[in-house]
């Protein structure tokens, strides 16, 4: 296994679960996940940390909160 | 614009941003519902991630809401609606930010430095084959909050806008004034750190050490 691999996995690591990479850079860097286990846990972790950095921040509509502010406005503009 | 028949049985929800921004000063209060209907919850999602705290994020938005009204005349239409209420949420989320906050940030230089020291200290316990509802437990919701809470403004502007918000590279380049590749550097240190953190954070947790 390539060190020098291994850090071009992750200098594109973003680009690469984004899906911006080159078809080319793509390739190479799957080809390298397929023999690299240290790699494709590397991915996997990013991927997974995105999805529960997105999912931590899932909140629900409060309407108390935006009627709230609703009438907020209506009273501070139209006067 | 003119009130045609066919305009009357039109349904606010079917203008565009800038028809409705027009229209806001006949004075009609069903307008300035449908704008919040369209930007309440990402408005409040940019706050709260900034923040951390809802009685905050609930305050700083009734402020970025009345600023963005008031000044709808200035509003030109050169940008989109939409850029432009980011803009001010942005500006005046990091300004009350700022007021509130202690001198605990990270600075840019200290997160590369950690990241290039941490970073392939190992690659993701066994935590990553967990399913995400065993992982989001309150104490990860708190360390994740912590960690972009330590992140120096230029990475947390973008990480939040990318993966929060869910807009473009290019449109994270064009609010916050940086090229595309800044945006994608800082999008991705950005990520690693949190990614450390979780990652400290679970092993400790599942493997005890």
């Amino acid at each position: 296994m390539g060190m020098n691999q291994c850090q071009e996995v992750l200098r594109h690591l973003a680009e690469y679960v984004d899906d911006e990479l080159s078809q080319e850079l793509k390739a190479r860097i799957e080809a390298h996940l397929e023999k690299c286990a240290f790699c494709r846990n590397l991915v996997k972790s990013y991927e997974k940390t995105i999805n529960l950095f997105k999912k931590a921040h899932n909140l629900e509509l409060d309407k108390n909160k935006l009627e709230r502010l609703k009438n907020y406005l209506i009273s501070n503009l139209f006067k | 614009m003119k009130e045609s028949p066919e305009n009357k049985e039109m349904t606010l929800s079917d203008l565009s941003d800038q028809q409705l921004v027009e229209r806001f000063w006949a004075g009609d209060k069903e307008i300035l519902s449908e704008l919040l209907g369209r930007y309440y919850s990402r408005v409040y999602r940019l706050c709260y991630g900034i923040l951390r705290n809802p009685h905050d994020a609930e305050e700083v938005i009734q402020e970025i809401f009345l600023r963005v009204f008031q000044k709808l005349d200035l509003f030109k239409g050169e940008s989109s609606f939409s850029s432009w209420l980011y803009r001010v949420t942005i500006n005046t989320t990091y300004m009350k930010l700022r007021e509130k906050r202690g001198g605990d940030m990270l600075s840019f230089e200290e997160v590369g430095k950690m990241l290039d020291e941490q970073v392939m200290e190992g690659s993701g316990g066994e935590w990553v084959s967990k399913p995400d509802d065993e992982l989001l437990t309150e104490e990860a919701n708190k360390i994740i909050g912590e960690a972009i809470s330590l992140l120096p403004e230029e990475f947390q502007k973008v990480v939040i806008l990318r993966d929060l918000d869910g807009l473009s590279t290019e449109e994270v380049g064009r609010l916050l004034g940086l090229t595309p590749s800044a945006v994608k550097s800082r999008l991705h240190r950005a990520r690693l750190f949190l990614r450390k953190r979780l990652d400290d954070f679970y092993r400790q947790l599942f493997e005890g050490g």
